[in-house]
């Protein structure tokens, strides 16, 4: 992987005896759109507000843009767009939250606030307690897009918006934010529309990645075979799962289908079914098993 | 930010502009009707006035404490209570110009207000003396001698004295406010330190081993020797020096909190 913007290196968070981030080793490449997945709880906030200066880790080290998260913040924050909690002033119409908002960015944009609210329907001269959750959170989106950030790290943005902004924000990221070279993470625990957009994922559970790696390759390595025969191998580097019923096994394959699949045949089983798997599928395997195996990179 | 700052506060000062016109207004209907007497008033009679006037101005001024004690409640800490902590902690700006904008611009805006209320004082005293001129009963006297107004030196120390005062409600709030991350904790905290060190000093004051060093008086008025309103205290202005010393303590101390801070 080249240039990464996001780098983690055995990240450690704790909330008293509460384990958030386990040894939680990220890196994003620039330009690219990064689908940071897992449940509620997986550590999907922690890990972005770490890499925002809002909480400090335990143990271990974190870059963004090169820069060290706690030490030089404010750099960081300049070029940086985030959208964490939904959450900004209550008392503040969407005109006079853009209006405070844009003194610190160098980089700001009255021409993209015009053309993002137009695009995501945002009532911007409603006071910020007054909007629906999917307006307070498209106001948020608003306001991160017209920074002009050369990184976006996005916390659930679709998060109570409807199908077709959804849509509207998918394009946005697609066609303004990624195509000029920016860089995004969103997190996400809704997958459809992290594989609609996103070129690499990041599946985090329990505070720790469980795979790291381009969608593509994910595609192409992960497979579904199920065999016919007796005493077929339940584990190998290749078996992410393995269950048996009688004598039909079924896998699901990390990489090598091919090779797994002629090993299979070589022992006497027959082949019933290889299949590719979508990213919903990958992520429920994933985050399935009682226990996680270590990180794995397709690099 | 600083628009910011005006935003949260711009409430208040209508408020205390309110007040002080319900009060100009009042002050202008009793100077132009019901106080006689004092055309009639000797210089003694404006000696015995002047102080009378001292402490209705600052009787004035000291209904702003209301006013400096919500006014702590608002800025970076109620942001913080409300959940907003997130989105401002990652504007591109150290965290402590937060503290440090808000807490100067509540100093400026409570600074106004006094200087409002001073003004509005003096010219309904004004009022008066031309009033004075108008239907002077007595030829014996003259506008001179007569003359209740409030020196500008005694005001401005009394205007100073009450300043000082409602900084320090409004400092104590506002950091805890912001140390708390709550408005209304904020409050009750303004409250429990004012009584904490009201005892403390006192304890200290009364029964503490001579060894032990006096914290500054922070509550009797500076400017006058206790009971005696006509006599300015020999420590004047260490007295001021030391509040004024004190005061900046309140914000350091909220930065540090900020800065430590975890969202």
């Amino acid at each position: 992987m080249s240039d990464p913007v996001i780098l983690t290196r055995s990240l450690v968070k704790r909330y008293g005896r509460i384990v958030a981030l386990d040894d939680l080793s990220l890196s994003v490449p620039r330009g690219s759109i990064y689908g940071f997945l897992g449940r509620n709880g997986a550590g999907k906030t922690t890990a972005i507000r770490v890499l925002a200066g809002l909480a400090r880790p335990a143990s271990g080290e974190a870059t963004v843009l090169g820069l060290d998260p706690q030490r030089d913040r404010v750099a960081l924050l300049e070029r940086t767009g985030f959208v964490i909690e939904k959450t900004l002033l209550p008392s503040l119409t969407g005109n006079e939250i853009v209006r405070f908002n844009r003194s610190f960015f160098p980089g700001w944009s009255d021409a993209l606030v015009k053309k993002y609210a137009d695009a995501l329907e945002v009532p911007m001269d409603r006071r910020f307690r007054k909007l629906s959750q999917g307006s307070r959170t498209k106001l948020c989106l608003l306001v991160a897009l017209a920074q002009g950030a050369e990184l976006l790290i996005l916390d659930e943005p679709t998060l109570g918006l409807d199908p077709v902004i959804t849509d509207q924000l998918l394009r946005i990221l697609v066609d303004d934010v990624a195509a000029s070279g920016r860089t995004i993470l969103m997190s996400s625990h809704h997958l459809s529309e992290v594989e609609k957009i996103a070129d690499w994922v990041g599946i985090i559970d329990r505070g720790r990645l469980l795979l790291e790696a381009q969608l593509d390759d994910i595609r192409s390595a992960y497979a579904r075979v199920r065999a016919s025969g007796r005493d077929l191998p339940h584990s190998g580097p290749a078996i992410l799962t393995a269950a048996t019923t009688g004598e039909i096994s079924e896998y699901v394959l990390r990489s090598g289908a091919a090779e797994f699949t002629a090993e299979l045949s070589r022992q006497g089983a027959v082949i019933l079914e290889v299949s590719p798997m979508n990213l919903s599928e990958i992520f429920l395997e994933l985050v399935g098993k009682e226990k996680p195996d270590a990180v794995e990179v397709l690099a | 930010m600083l628009w910011k700052c005006w935003r949260d506060l711009r409430l208040f000062v209508w408020i205390g502009l309110a007040w002080l016109a319900v009060v100009f207004a009042a002050l202008v209907y009793v100077r132009l009707h019901g106080l006689a007497e004092a055309h009639i008033a000797t210089a003694d009679h404006a000696a015995r006035v002047e102080p009378q006037l001292a402490a209705g101005l600052m009787f004035i001024q000291m209904a702003f404490v209301l006013l400096a004690w919500s006014m702590g409640t608002v800025g970076i800490g109620r942001d913080l209570g409300h959940g907003a902590g997130s989105w401002m902690l990652t504007r591109p700006t150290p965290r402590g110009r937060f503290v440090w904008t808000e807490w100067v611009s509540g100093l400026a805006t409570l600074a106004g207000l006094l200087a409002c209320a001073e003004f509005m004082w003096w010219v309904a005293l004004r009022l008066h003396i031309f009033q004075f001129f108008i239907d002077s009963p007595n030829p014996a006297a003259t506008p001179l001698l007569i003359e209740p107004t409030l020196p500008f030196g005694l005001a401005t120390v009394a205007s100073l004295c009450v300043f000082l005062f409602l900084a320090l409600i409004f400092s104590v709030t506002h950091c805890g406010t912001v140390s708390l991350r709550h408005s209304t904790r904020g409050l009750i905290s303004c409250l429990g330190f004012l009584i904490a060190y009201g005892i403390l000093f006192h304890e200290i004051a009364q029964h503490g081993p001579l060894w032990m060093p006096r914290l500054p008086d922070l509550f009797l008025d500076p400017s006058v020797e206790h009971g005696s309103p006509l006599t300015y205290r020999p420590d004047l202005v260490s007295s001021i020096m030391e509040r004024l010393a004190v005061l900046p303590l309140f914000p350091l101390i909220a930065h540090l909190f900020l800065r430590q801070a975890e969202v």
